[in-house]
């Protein structure tokens, strides 16, 4: 059997032939089609049977016009079929990640590298409310402290013209 | 080693190694990257080094530098927080995360549906979820938050009725007023009409003596600031429209699987933050905005915003998706544009239609009746401190509620510090934004929270307050 040169095939006079990329398609229902009844894609926290004991009826300070008579018409899907349908549905996306985006006038698309991401996502950032005491808020309001003098590069931080390194440790501008 | 740019190689730029960026510059008949920029002005060109801290080298010593910083929060989930006021601690279901992490929903752009369908359709898909909670024929693609798309609700009210006039009544938070002002200043003029002190809903009095013919819209949230359920929803919208004016209403979305929707009691416009269904709290960086109307060209002609429609396309049997007369937008139509729009908040718009596809119908009613249960639990408990006052008014309460604690010798400010020591987060102090409550805080209670959460903040009050 003779030894085929693969890569060699990948090209012609030297430039890589016709791509035969396509992207996935899935002729995805609309999530509504998806709805069976009863079918629960979660199931969210239960009260306690001491407060419904405590509270019986939980709506009997409500009016009567003010309670939902009809209830709102969302698809009732189990939680393997939403996900499987929101990941088919990401699947028909292209994203600049996948390709290079050139983008719309204004807006170029740079790389967002994963570390940003998992460091955002970490729950020392995603579990915080905005009104939060001061002093349990110190590590977010020390990155965004920082941040501060690198959107305004030529503006001192502090009078000496000294600077604070990501590192903390004060360097004067000579000391560069 | 010396930062010297000349012969770092950065992983993020992929062609910054010394040798592909010669030979680059050489495809291009330049000597340097200077050459590149000849073009710009020699006065306009950076002549030096920007000053920026020194870079963390390895993506390691980055990540033990910012984890070190993260390390100084104290977050929800190590106290029990009672705070809300506009951004809220709600569960967010794993599939939720799970999701808005795909790389192809996170890094996509400006593609068109032809090759985003699979975005067009979340999107689509996300809009006819919320028409459905809000019983609304038309909902516009996320706005940056629930204050924007109040304001621009105003707008399209003034647009629609050719009228400059806004009553917007209390309460509604400080924070909304200000970016209601931002957006519709200096065209439109925003009066705040008081609210009742009795039962914490608008003031049916004063809002009468206040709408006039000018009137473009009168708004109210419901549920309210202070958590009061409006039940004059119905004698607003008649009283607005009597006047030719538009009745515009912001929501919470998660309220709405047992609270009626705003257009059955007559609103025009329903505006809101969809941060509750499915997005972290994010030290306030998961919010998103939505405005909902019903399906006429004099409402759907004025939202700035994109709307996602779907149609037929050449393939019998395929659904296609596209804009909806984006000709509206000031993409087209630039600085003739009704109002300026960027790029928003998309991602967290497919983040909250896989939150209400997960719940249903089911889930959202269950939600809605366990804040209401837990809420009740707590005011209950909480009345019975003696020197606290629950609940600040006569209303039915969703989420939150004010507690009064004039009759407890310390501030609010005291209180909240006292509970801190204990791993509580007290309720947002409202002293300093409603200061005819005096000494009262807002408290929020959501499906979050257990019976023994609730009975350790009734524990530490009643120490911090009859101490």
């Amino acid at each position: 059997m003779s030894q085929q040169d693969i890569t060699a095939q990948r090209y012609e006079s030297g430039k890589p032939k016709l791509r035969r990329y396509h992207q996935a398609r899935w002729d995805e229902p609309i999530i509504f089609e998806l709805s069976q009844p009863g079918q629960r894609g979660v199931l969210v926290p239960e009260v306690e049977p001491e407060i419904k004991e405590q509270v019986g009826d939980a709506f009997s300070a409500l009016p009567d016009k003010m309670r939902r008579k009809q209830p709102p018409a969302l698809p009732e899907v189990s939680q393997v079929h939403v996900l499987r349908h929101y990941l088919r549905l990401s699947q028909e996306n292209l994203g600049a990640g996948l390709v290079s985006d050139l983008g719309m006038a204004t807006s170029t698309m740079k790389y967002n590298p994963p570390i940003n991401e998992q460091l955002a996502r970490s729950p020392k950032v995603t579990e915080l409310h905005p009104l939060q005491d001061e002093e349990t808020v110190q590590g977010i309001l020390e990155a965004i402290y920082r941040f501060e003098p690198v959107l305004k590069p030529s503006i001192p931080t502090s009078p000496s013209s000294a600077r604070i390194t990501p590192h903390g440790e004060r360097q004067s501008r000579e000391t560069r | 080693m010396a930062h010297t740019p000349e012969n770092v190689v950065y992983p993020y730029i992929p062609n910054s190694v010394p040798a592909i960026k010669q030979q680059m510059l050489r495809e291009v008949n330049a000597k340097s990257i200077e050459d590149l920029y000849v073009e710009i002005p020699e006065r306009l060109r950076l002549k030096r080094e920007m000053n920026l801290p020194a870079p963390f080298r390895s993506e390691y010593a980055l990540r033990r530098h910012v984890e070190g910083l993260l390390a100084n929060n104290v977050t929800v989930q190590e106290y029990t927080s009672f705070l809300g006021a506009g951004c809220y601690q709600h569960y967010v279901p794993a599939v939720c995360d799970e999701v808005n992490q795909r790389n192809e929903f996170l890094t996509a752009y400006s593609g068109r549906a032809y090759e985003d369908h699979g975005r067009f359709q979340a999107l689509f898909e996300y809009a006819s979820m919320m028409g459905e909670l809000l019983n609304m024929d038309v909902v516009n693609l996320p706005t940056y938050d629930g204050y924007q798309a109040t304001a621009t609700s105003l707008r399209m009210s003034a647009r629609i009725t050719g009228r400059q006039e806004a009553l917007v009544c209390q309460p509604v938070s400080a924070d909304k007023v200000s970016k209601i002002l931002d957006y519709c200043k200096p065209d439109m003029q925003i009066r705040l009409v008081s609210y009742d002190k009795k039962t914490g809903q608008l003031d049916m009095a004063t809002l009468k003596a206040a709408i006039s013919e000018k009137t473009a819209a009168v708004y109210c949230d419901n549920p309210n600031y202070f958590g009061c359920i409006e039940t004059q929803g119905d004698e607003v919208a008649q009283l607005t429209h009597q006047h030719g004016a538009l009745c515009v209403v912001g929501v919470d979305p998660i309220s709405l699987g047992v609270l009626t929707p705003p257009i059955e009691y007559g609103a025009d416009i329903v505006c809101g933050d969809i941060q509750a269904l499915g997005m972290h709290m994010q030290y306030g960086g998961g919010h998103a905005g939505f405005i909902a109307t019903r399906d006429e060209e004099r409402f759907v002609m004025e939202y700035p915003n994109r709307l996602v429609g779907i149609a037929p396309t050449v393939v019998p049997g395929e659904y296609g998706f596209g804009e909806v007369a984006f000709e509206r937008t000031s993409f087209i139509k630039r600085e003739g544009g009704k109002e300026w729009l960027g790029t928003m908040a998309n991602l967290w718009g497919i983040t909250a239609g896989v939150y209400l596809a997960l719940l249903g119908p089911q889930g959202m009613a269950e939600i809605g009746e366990g804040i209401m249960a837990r809420v009740q639990y707590a005011m209950n408990k909480l009345a019975k401190i003696k020197g606290v006052q629950v609940p600040g008014f006569q209303s039915p309460h969703f989420k939150e509620f004010v507690v009064n604690f004039d009759g407890a010798g310390k501030t609010v400010r005291e209180i909240n510090k006292a509970l801190l020591a204990r791993g509580i987060f007290g309720g947002q102090d409202l002293s300093q934004e409603f200061p005819e409550l005096g000494n009262s805080a807002l408290y929020c209670v959501t499906e979050v929270h257990t019976k023994a959460d609730i009975d350790m903040l009734v524990g530490a009050l009643r120490k911090v307050v009859e101490a």
